[in-house]
């Protein structure tokens, strides 16, 4: 083996290079570290100190309110995006990530947030001083976590808010020393009563004030009209005009299609069917209008003036009328007639009057004074004698801080939750007490047979936004309708307990 | 791992690597496993997993932490005089410890991935495990086998023999005396142009080549077999045939040595790679808090 004596052997050459260790490895290493530096830090951060203005995302109805920002040179940063999950509504300037990162090395703000959502409404109800507040910590990003999925900021929080709100909401006083809301930790366990908001006619202007239920004493608010749900639910049916007519939640409150709203009970379309305001027997298709009492004096003072001085058509002696005068339900009491009894056309109507408005129409649902005259001034029935209808309690929410899709419960009959063929009283305010839900729900933590509900699932956070406020002051006097306007009166609700509130 | 349980001692230098001291940090790396699996099944992490709850500023600290001293056995290996810890003990804790990374650093991304350098980091830690996999399989299997190949002579000298065979056949082929000769010598001569080893492809696949040598044997049988054979002839196939199978063996064994040594060019360049990403993954969630 004489190997050493062929130094150069190229053979002897590769075994050595054979076994050596490979190298590059530093090269490479190094060339990753600084390129995926400059690459993923270096250029991002020259993006964002080369960043062009840009404005926010449109906003036709904010106007002037487009608030001009800075946006990162080829949105460079983009690869500091943590993950694709941006939630829907702000996937469009997903890349534009200064459009809410205003700052470096601090969390989103508010006033980001805000530069868009400019009228959304505060947690602690405007009216209410805050200044025994204690200061929470939270802000908007609290709840609305983004980057976290791809469905809305708002649906997220339905479901997984408890928790921040149970941390302030356990121990409530803390945080807010005057405040009458109760301490709640847990839906199933620890959530006091509901607070019904009822109306008190006796003020004017209406005010309203929530009270809680507390278990056998029943809340009751005084409405102004006399309504026993029970004899209009009656298995049998009820008396009418008609007959027996068997009648339902559904003949009187009926939902607006589309809505969770029910239309507002109408005494022409859901009453008069049965309750006519009929007057004179022999004329039997005519009634009074269902309107202020002037309105409906002067019917009768115009009608018995013509009628008494004109052959009017009447039913025939043969054709013995159904006509109504009678209660529903009470045993029918012989028809009167003022046409063709002794007196003057005045003397007719006022009977008509004392007739209608003591004994058979009026009085079946008002509460009714005499009062003395004369009436309105420049009417037709000013001259006869005079009636004060109570005032009737105005439509409200009786739980105004709740959200409950009726639709949503349709599996369920209404009497599962409104016991309303028990009520004998209007004045009973057939709104079911928590028992009720819990039989059906229970807190996030699953339990058998029954349907989770978080916080959210019934209440919301903020207030309303500032222009549906206003608005709501013009729909308090006009009629009430639609969803919005069903939303206002929540509002209105609000307000006015704020207003009791600032009196105490 | 049948190659480590056979030399069971107290001391590290006869143990194996992976099952050292009754597999000590396989256990702690199970209990690794364990307890952040049952911390995140039983964590309420609110809109959906991710890296912002507590849970997974922990993992993510955690898992910092773990990279960084994992990292720091690139430095501790090359300590020769060796500290109080055995090399072997280190070796041992950094592959189990790096396993329970995997799943400290899958969980900690609440399985959000996407086009961004956090992701990027989350891969490159992933190809650094499976590389450190590839490597430990590689030194578990590869040393007997090489050794076997080298059948108790140094590399050196199975070079040598190479060299020797070729001096000998340049010796016999000078007393050829056939036509063919000038061929013959001129097919020797372009025989040994040929690289043992090659690019790293041919060291893989050392047998998916058209080996020189192995040509020379198949052209010189066919010179024997037309002129009767000449026992020069004979003495140079029979060269041929030696040197052939001992280049098999160089061959085979440069394989196995290129396996070995290949998924370090993964491992470390792309942990260091990974420290980089890390560093922007760290940086960025704070720039953009």
């Amino acid at each position: 083996m004489d190997h050493s004596s062929q130094p150069e052997n190229k053979i002897t050459q590769e075994i050595q290079d054979i076994q050596k260790a490979p190298s590059g490895k530093r090269l490479i290493s190094w060339m990753l570290f600084i390129g995926i530096l400059v690459l993923f830090l270096a250029l991002p951060l020259f993006g964002y100190f080369y960043s062009s203005p840009s404005t926010t995302i449109d906003q036709p109805t904010a106007g002037a309110g487009s608030k001009i920002h800075q946006s990162t040179l080829y949105a460079l940063d983009r690869v500091w995006n943590p993950g694709l999950s941006i939630s829907g509504a702000h996937q469009s300037f997903a890349n534009d990530c200064q459009s809410c990162h205003t700052e470096l090395f601090a969390r989103v703000k508010d006033s980001d947030c805000k530069t868009c959502h400019q009228t959304i409404g505060g947690h602690i109800p405007a009216g209410i001083t805050t200044e025994k507040m204690a200061d929470t910590g939270a802000s908007c990003a609290s709840c609305h976590q983004e980057h976290k999925g791809t469905f809305g900021l708002v649906a997220q929080n339905k479901y997984y808010s408890s928790t921040e709100c149970v941390a302030c909401h356990k121990d409530i006083k803390k945080s807010a020393p005057t405040t009458l809301t109760s301490n709640v930790s847990s839906f199933t366990n620890q959530h006091p009563e509901f607070r019904l908001q009822t109306a008190n006619i006796a003020d004017n202007p209406v005010s309203f004030l929530r009270t809680r239920m507390e278990i056998g004493r029943p809340i009751t608010e005084k409405t102004g009209l006399k309504f026993p749900h029970d004899v209009h639910l009656k298995a049998e049916g009820v008396q009418s005009p008609k007959g027996l007519v068997k009648t339902s939640c559904n003949s009187c409150h009926e939902k607006i299609p589309n809505t969770e709203v029910y239309e507002k009970v109408n005494f022409e379309k859901n009453c008069q069917s049965c309750h006519e305001l009929k007057f004179e027997p022999t004329v039997f298709n005519r009634q009074v209008p269902h309107g202020s009492v002037d309105v409906v004096l002067s019917t009768l003072r115009e009608f018995y003036s013509y009628a008494k001085n004109h052959r009017m058509p009447t039913v025939s002696d043969q054709f013995t009328p159904s006509i109504v005068i009678q209660r529903p339900g009470e045993k029918e009491t012989p028809a009167r007639t003022f046409l063709t009894s002794g007196g003057d056309e005045k003397a007719a109507a006022s009977g008509a009057a004392v007739q209608l408005f003591e004994n058979t129409s009026c009085i079946v649902c008002h509460e009714i004074k005499r009062i003395s005259g004369p009436g309105k001034v420049g009417t037709s029935g000013a001259d006869l004698p005079q009636w004060e209808i109570a005032k009737v309690a105005p439509e409200h929410a009786w739980m105004p801080k709740a959200k409950f899709p009726h639709s949503a419960h349709s599996m369920s009959n209404c009497a599962t939750c409104h016991q309303a063929e028990k009520s004998k009283k209007s004045s009973e305010v057939l709104m079911p007490a928590i028992g009720v839900c819990q039989d059906c729900h229970s807190e996030k933590a699953p339990m058998q047979k029954r349907v989770s509900a978080e916080c959210g699932t019934c209440h919301g956070f903020h207030n309303p936004h500032e222009s549906t406020e206003t608005a709501d002051k013009k729909d308090l006097k006009g009629k009430s309708t639609s969803t919005k306007s069903w939303f206002n009166w929540q509002i209105s609700g609000i307000n006015k307990f704020n207003q009791v509130l600032g009196k105490n | 791992m049948k190659y480590s349980t056979k030399e069971q001692s107290e001391d590290p230098i006869h143990q194996g690597f992976v099952s050292l001291n009754n597999y000590r940090y396989a256990k702690v790396s199970l209990l690794i496993w364990l307890i952040v699996l049952v911390l995140y099944f039983s964590h309420d992490p609110g809109v959906t997993p991710n890296g912002g709850t507590w849970l997974g500023y922990t993992l993510g600290t955690i898992g910092f932490a773990l990279i960084l001293w994992l990292s720091f056995f690139g430095i501790r290996k090359r300590r020769y005089g060796g500290g109080a810890v055995h090399l072997k003990v280190w070796l041992s804790a950094h592959i189990w410890l790096g396993l329970s990374l995997s799943l400290i650093g899958t969980l900690h991304t609440g399985m959000h991935f996407g086009w961004n350098v956090h992701t990027l980091a989350y891969a490159l830690m992933m190809i650094v495990i499976i590389s450190g996999i590839w490597g430990v399989f590689m030194y578990i299997r590869n040393p007997s086998l090489m050794s076997e190949l080298l059948g108790g002579k140094t590399l050196v000298q199975i070079g040598a023999l190479m060299t020797e065979f070729d001096d000998s056949f340049i010796a016999v082929a000078k007393n050829l005396d056939i036509a063919e000769k000038n061929q013959i010598q001129q097919a020797f001569t372009n025989m040994q142009k040929e690289a043992i080893s090659g690019n790293v492809w041919q060291k893989l696949s050392p047998f998916k080549r058209a080996s020189a040598t192995k040509k020379l044997l198949t052209y010189l049988e066919g010179v024997a077999l037309q002129s009767g054979g000449t026992p020069e002839l004979r003495e140079l196939v029979k060269l041929t045939t030696k040197r052939d199978y001992t280049l098999t063996r160089i061959r085979k064994f440069v394989k196995l040595k290129t396996m070995t040594d290949i998924w370090l060019f993964f491992h470390i360049p792309l942990t260091v790679a990974l420290i980089a990403a890390l560093i922007v993954h760290v940086v960025s969630v704070f720039i953009y808090w």
